[in-house]
């Protein structure tokens, strides 16, 4: 195993003579998290995953009414839902029949007749929340459809922002359920890669200008928006052999991976990540920069052909420091840095985060040939399928054949499900282990499968 | 205060038994009756929210709408179904639209990470046509918070919305009447915007080298927006010298390094065009900096990882085109300058092993 951050030097920012404010805030940081550091290496247990004390502060979150302070993420509650269970999931914490019956109630009040769901009961539809079975999937469809954009971009709801966490949003949606047609996919490929900056990680959106080739990126290279696009390219591999625009860029994964690997932060900042250049570490990168390595084995393999894992190019074991010494809450969940207070956000990042250092996955092709060989038509000489009581309708593209539709549907099951561990490392023994997360859907992999049979018609 | 905040919930009056409001029957949230996730509304979020239901259950677009979403988005300025319905309702009632601005100028100040504050803005500054107050308003947000990932990238899109000259201009149906004088005039003061913006960028810079933000703009400015003059060879320079400059006086300053890379690969330079630059700062011997080059201040500390990776890749570069023939003593030089890297930068040695490898394979040495 690697070395740890509290054995490596812990070496200051260099200052070179120069005060700034980046540098003072980048100071103060350093000194706090490296005191917080010494008092653990005098500690004998401070490696532990506090386990119980996380479920408890999940729990009170799903359960207790919220303080009003809340009111803030009232437009946000199916990402609240999410942040909580899927940190449960890492934990292997089911709910019993009783609360995810409430899960499901809490959703269908947010779910649109027009289709798509809002961030609470009454409120119109936007791409970030999720659910399942009372899904409306060809409303979904229609809503996806008409947030997407002529340039492949997607508004996240109707008189919305642009940016790449609505191609990210609609694109796993879409994914999951099986509505994933040429239509919805087409051109967000160009729209994301026009949106790496010169830094090599990718910034928020890019402006289309209709009179010419040019399309800035709009802001800076950023760790969340640098994930949801390369989460993206890989959800859109699929579609890659399409026929492309002449101006079509292609995503740059070599400076994409400089900018990646120098933005983990140093071992007197615990070893964590910063979302960009000269900005101060926070957990919840900890998912958004260090989810981004698996994604890359998987499109590295892709590229080079090599069943071989991708070597590993970030500290997986120093990530996992940041988690267990600087971001776990004494009290319970988790936070961005030592001196802020835990919330559900950055506890299901930080330890999504934790799952993807712990547990290396890739895309092997063998495995992708044998999920393609699995995979049995849903078709039964009609697109509307019944199964069971109920009818299940094959979403197509207008003019779209049975047999075109059945082969991208194979594909985007195989390279979904193609994704494979290979490896395993902890830190803190194996009582710290928690359960693996799908490195493109950020779903613990049971969870994945289980959905995408269902959507696919896959027994 | 919390004294004085419960005594108002105590007297909150209703806004179904105020003067103006009676006709309206409040529609509570159907939310399910064991909803997860709850949240202990205060008496008047929730009053203004089955308000707010009650008007668009009857597609009401009013005077009072507006009233009722201001005082929901300033409880809840993530509420972005509030928004659209103000913008709506703003634009339906042609309502004035400066007056909004200036709710937006106070609203920012305390709600600067809320996307919806922002895209309510875009929204309205299209629909006025209007970009004067633009550029100043996102001069003072960054003046507080000179980072703000929002503020960046609004102000970029102020500059390509109103500000480019590859933004198609209005239908000829549409457009004021113009002298051909006057129309000059507009697009010499188009012009000077954008010597302003670099003018802006050299300012935050100098207050804070280490800005990334101002960094992204001045590459944004110069090479990306089609305004800067970026393919010229005579600017390309320019920005050369001034990035070496800044890095002659703060080595360690990775923002700068990556903008000195996105020039070269912008401008299609290989990286040892700036070797005699950068040799100095990667092997800390400052006095040897050539004459032609700003001098390394005093304070510089060194070696600086950002001048040694340079050097590294440029080795690298150079080895790979060369390739399996000529290429292998300069891989073997390059791949040992990643491997010295790990001493200054442990917490990335998986990666420089990484690149050292790779520039050896391409050169055709195992490793």
């Amino acid at each position: 195993m690697a070395t740890s951050v509290l054995t490596m030097p812990w070496t200051p920012s260099p200052s070179d003579g120069v005060e700034s404010e980046t540098l003072t805030t980048q100071i103060e940081v350093e000194q706090t998290i490296s005191s917080l550091l010494t008092t653990h290496m005098s500690s004998s247990n401070s490696t532990l995953l506090q386990k119980h004390q996380h479920l408890n502060f999940l729990t009170a979150i799903l359960r207790k009414p919220l303080h009003p302070g809340y009111t803030a993420l009232d437009a946000s509650r199916p990402w609240l839902l999410y942040w909580t269970l899927h940190s449960m999931a890492l934990f292997e914490g089911e709910l019993d029949v009783g609360g995810k019956t409430r899960v499901v109630d809490t959703l269908r009040a947010c779910q649109n007749p027009e289709g798509g769901f809002g961030g609470g009961p009454g409120q119109m539809s936007h791409l970030a929340p999720r659910g399942w079975d009372m899904i409306d999937r060809k409303g979904m469809y229609n809503f996806l459809m008409s947030v997407k954009q002529p340039d492949g971009s997607f508004i996240m709801h109707k008189g919305g922002e642009v940016d790449v966490r609505g191609c990210y949003c609609a694109l796993t949606i879409a994914t999951l359920l099986n509505i994933l047609t040429p239509q919805l996919a087409a051109n967000t490929s160009t729209f994301i890669a026009s949106c790496q900056t010169y830094e090599g990680g990718l910034a928020s959106s890019s402006h289309p200008f209709t009179s010419s080739s040019l399309t800035p990126p709009l802001g800076e290279a950023h760790g969340g928006y640098t994930f949801c696009a390369v989460a993206s390219w890989a959800m859109l591999r699929p579609f890659s052999n399409e026929k492309s625009p002449a101006f079509k860029k292609e995503l740059n994964l070599k400076s994409l991976m400089r900018w990646s690997s120098l933005v983990q932060a140093m071992p007197i900042e615990g070893g964590g990540f910063r979302g960009r250049t000269n900005k101060l570490v926070d957990g919840c990168y900890s998912w958004w920069c260090g989810g981004l390595f698996g994604v890359f084995g998987g499109l590295l393999a892709e590229e080079t052909g090599e069943e071989v894992a991708f070597r590993d190019v970030f500290d997986r074991r120093a990530l996992q420091e940041y988690v267990l010494l600087a971001a776990q809450n004494p009290g319970g969940g988790l936070r961005d840095k030592p001196g802020k207070g835990p919330d559900g956000y950055h506890t299901c990042y930080n330890l999504a985060g934790f799952s993807a250092a712990q547990h290396k996955y890739t895309l092997p092709a063998s495995a992708v040939d044998k999920c393609r060989e699995d995979f049995v038509s849903p078709f039964s000489g009609s697109r509307v399928i019944e199964v069971g009581e109920k009818e299940v309708e094959m979403i197509l593209d207008e003019g779209e054949s049975q047999e075109s539709a059945e082969v991208r549907m194979r594909e985007v099951w195989a390279r979904s499900l193609g994704w494979t561990e290979v490896s395993k490392e902890l830190v803190g023994g194996e009582e710290n282990e928690v359960m693996a997360t799908h490195p493109v859907f950020n779903l613990t992999e049971s969870h994945v499968r289980a959905m995408m049979r269902h959507f696919y018609l896959q027994e | 205060m919390a004294s004085a905040s419960a005594a108002q919930e105590d007297s909150y009056l209703p806004f179904s038994q105020r003067p103006g409001w009676e006709d309206l029957q409040p529609i509570p949230q159907a939310d399910a009756p064991n909803a997860l996730v709850p949240i202990a509304y205060t008496e008047h979020y929730r009053d203004a929210m089955d308000t707010f239901r009650a008007l668009v259950a009857k597609g009401e677009k009013s005077p009072r709408a507006i009233e009722v979403t201001e005082q929901l988005i300033r409880m809840n300025p993530g509420h972005y179904s509030i928004w659209a319905y103000r913008a709506e309702t703003l634009l339906a009632t042609n309502a004035d639209l400066s007056k909004e601005l200036d709710l937006m100028d106070e609203l920012v100040k305390e709600h600067i990470k809320s996307y919806q504050v922002w895209q309510h803005r875009r929204t309205i500054v299209t629909s006025l046509q209007s970009s004067t107050r633009e550029l100043p308003f996102t001069t003072r947000a960054l003046s507080f918070d000179s980072k703000n990932y929002h503020t960046w990238a609004y102000r970029q899109w102020v500059l390509c919305h109103f500000f480019s000259s590859q933004t198609t201009p209005a239908p000829l149906s549409e457009r004021k009447a113009t002298s051909s004088a006057e129309e000059d005039g507009d697009e010499k003061k188009r012009k000077s915007v954008w010597q302003e913006e670099l003018e802006y960028t050299r300012e935050l810079l100098e207050k804070d080298v280490r800005n990334n933000s101002a960094w992204n703009h001045r590459f944004f400015v110069v090479f990306e927006s089609g305004e800067g003059g970026g393919e010229e060879k005579e600017v390309v320079e320019r920005e050369i010298r001034y990035t070496k400059t800044l890095l002659s006086l703060a080595p360690n300053n990775p923002s700068a390094w990556n903008y000195l890379r996105g020039i070269l690969s912008h401008s299609h330079l290989p990286l040892s065009s700036l070797t005699p630059f950068v040799t100095p700062l990667a092997l800390n011997t400052p006095a040897s900096m050539p004459a032609d080059e700003p001098p390394v201040s005093d304070k510089a500390e060194l070696p600086a990882v950002g001048a040694v990776e340079w050097l590294a890749d440029a080795g690298a570069e150079e080895a790979e085109k060369e390739g399996t023939e000529g290429g292998r003593e300069k891989g073997v030089e390059a791949a040992a300058l990643f491997r010295s890297l790990i001493q200054f930068d442990p917490i990335r040695t998986n990666y420089w092993q990484f690149r050292a490898d790779e520039v050896l394979q391409k050169v055709g040495i195992a490793v």
